[in-house]
């Protein structure tokens, strides 16, 4: 059995919790209180024929990057950094969040959720800033709602693909 | 005569009384509902109305002819109101006090009873108070326990069940610590350790019950430390559906307690307890072990787990260091985990 921690991380209230209850019990949305600010879960995924398990850390966000705990982000394989459309600043975070992840592990593998699409216009300028974002850094994008569902379980499929990639140059 | 004109107008009095704001129901005595007959019935039983002849003149007479006459000359029609029922104010407050004395009497007599009381609250004599009150609850008490027995001891029993077990469990944990902190080490063999029993003076009853105390490894997680990932498990109990998630929450908690309570330290976290299950950890530079356990271990056990885990880093350090989720080996890593199921 393969498995790979994978963190979701992001500013307050962005979709986090959301998008791992979306994903783990196909519920948008569920009401508890993580007092540790961590929540645990795992999802056995079938990617490309390969079982893969993945073990969801969803931290608690805050303001921006400085409020994750450091600690809960070791020996991530994987990581999603996910904003919310409709707060510009969430997503001018993003970088913040890809330079503490990297510098806690250089060789992750990150995926961005752009989360909260259900609420944008097609038009709306917050995509063009996302997607910018995501090409400087050269990391995957994905519009996901955790409302609707839209695109979550590609979020995941996504980033398991190239945890398994990753194996195979390993 | 007065008694008559009343007899003929009783709404009138009945509304001279409203006036007056005499309530009605402390004229009429309480089981009766007073009607206006009523009232005027019960008046002029007490009421002497002689006096009051001159001053009360004939208000709105029902059938007599003259005052027919006089409505007829187009004076107009006096309403049946104070104004018709002229008294001294000396004859208002006599009347009151007529109607009213018993009344003011007992009311009187129940302010002085209040103010008593008030100042009994009052006063700082609680400790008076209680003592006068503690035997009386103490009876209560005492006869309800006496009654129903079953129904108290069920009551109590979350209470002082779990606190009496905790402590027993403890004390016999306090004794086993005891008698082995004086043999040193119990992992001698039995022969040795008899003699050894006899020299040190321990007693050979407290011997015999360290012997017998139950003891029993449950689970062994060996797992990653960075990551949390769960490298391998054992279970004596059968199949555990969450163990795979156990090494995140063990290493969550740990960073929570450490950032929590003793930021910038070097500590970690030893031990959990919940009731008699414990989980005991032991934390290598890669790998830890978390070991969950019920009842009192033998001495030494925790320096077991050590010296198994740094046996471990020895023999398996390379495969370790390359862990990155990729399953390791059983054949490599169970023999080192197996005999601490068997302790
Ligand atoms: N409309 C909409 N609301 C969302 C979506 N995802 C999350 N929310 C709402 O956003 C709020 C914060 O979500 P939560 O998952 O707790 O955010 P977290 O702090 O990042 O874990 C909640 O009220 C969610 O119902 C989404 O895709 N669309
Ligand atoms: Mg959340």
């Amino acid at each position: 059995m393969i498995q790979r921690k994978v963190c979701l991380v992001g500013d307050f209230a962005v979709g986090k919790t959301s998008l791992f209850s979306r994903f783990v019990y196909n519920r948008f949305s569920e009401s508890y209180m993580t007092t540790i600010g961590v929540r645990l879960q795992r999802k056995v995924m079938l990617v490309e024929g390969q079982e893969l398990t993945l073990i969801l850390w969803d931290t608690e966000g805050g303001q921006d990057s400085t409020a994750v705990k450091r600690t809960y982000l070791g020996g991530a394989g994987g990581a999603i950094v996910v904003c919310d459309l409709t707060r510009e600043s969430s997503i001018r975070h993003w970088p913040d969040y890809i330079q503490l992840l990297r510098q806690i592990n250089p060789t992750i593998l990150l995926t961005l959720a752009a989360n909260k699409v259900d609420l944008l216009s097609p038009t709306h300028p917050h995509r063009t800033l996302a997607q910018q974002i995501a090409q400087e850094a050269k990391i995957p994008l994905i519009f996901t709602s955790a409302n609707t569902g839209e695109q979550v379980e590609n979020l995941f499929q996504t980033l398991a693909k190239e945890l398994l990639r990753a194996e195979v140059f390993h | 005569m007065a008694y008559q004109t009343l007899e003929r107008d009783n709404n009138t009095l009945l509304a001279w009384l409203l006036a007056q704001e005499i309530p009605l129901n402390l004229v009429a005595p309480p089981q009766v509902t007073p009607t206006p007959d009523l009232t005027v019935a019960l008046l002029t039983e007490a009421l002497d109305f002689s006096g009051l002849d001159a001053s009360c003149p004939p208000l709105k007479p029902q059938s007599s002819p003259q005052a027919e006459g006089l409505a007829s000359l187009g004076e107009p029609e006096r309403p049946a109101a104070l104004e018709t029922f002229p008294l001294s104010s000396a004859e208002m407050e006599k009347l009151r006090e007529l109607v009213l004395i018993a009344e003011r009497q007992r009311i009187a007599k129940l302010e002085a009873q209040v103010s008593q009381l008030q100042r009994q609250l009052d006063s700082d004599d609680s400790e008076e108070m209680i003592a006068s009150f503690k035997p009386v609850i103490a009876e209560i008490i005492a006869a309800r326990v006496r009654e129903s027995q079953d129904d108290v001891a069920e009551a109590l029993y979350p209470v002082i069940g779990k606190s009496v077990r905790r402590a027993v469990a403890q004390a016999i944990r306090d004794l086993a610590r005891g008698v082995d902190a004086a043999m040193r080490r119990s992992l001698y063999p039995q022969p040795v350790r008899k003699l050894m029993q006899r020299m040190r003076g321990i007693d050979a009853e407290d011997a015999a019950l360290r012997d017998l105390l139950p003891f029993q490894v449950h689970e062994i997680f060996l797992i990653h430390q960075e990551s949390g990932l769960l490298i391998h498990h054992l279970s004596a109990v059968g199949t555990l559906s969450d163990a795979d998630l156990i090494g995140g929450m063990l290493s969550a908690i740990r960073s929570y307690v450490q950032e929590s309570f003793a930021p910038g330290t070097e500590g970690t976290l030893e031990e959990i307890r919940y009731g008699d299950l414990r989980i005991m950890m032991v934390e290598g530079s890669i790998a830890s072990l978390a070991v969950v356990l019920q009842g009192t271990e033998p001495a030494g056990f925790q320096s077991l787990l050590l010296e198994q885990v740094s046996t471990l880093h020895n023999a398996c350090g390379r495969d370790l260091r390359a862990f990155d989720g990729n399953p390791l080996s059983a054949s490599t890593i169970l023999p080192f985990l197996k005999p601490l199921l068997e302790v």
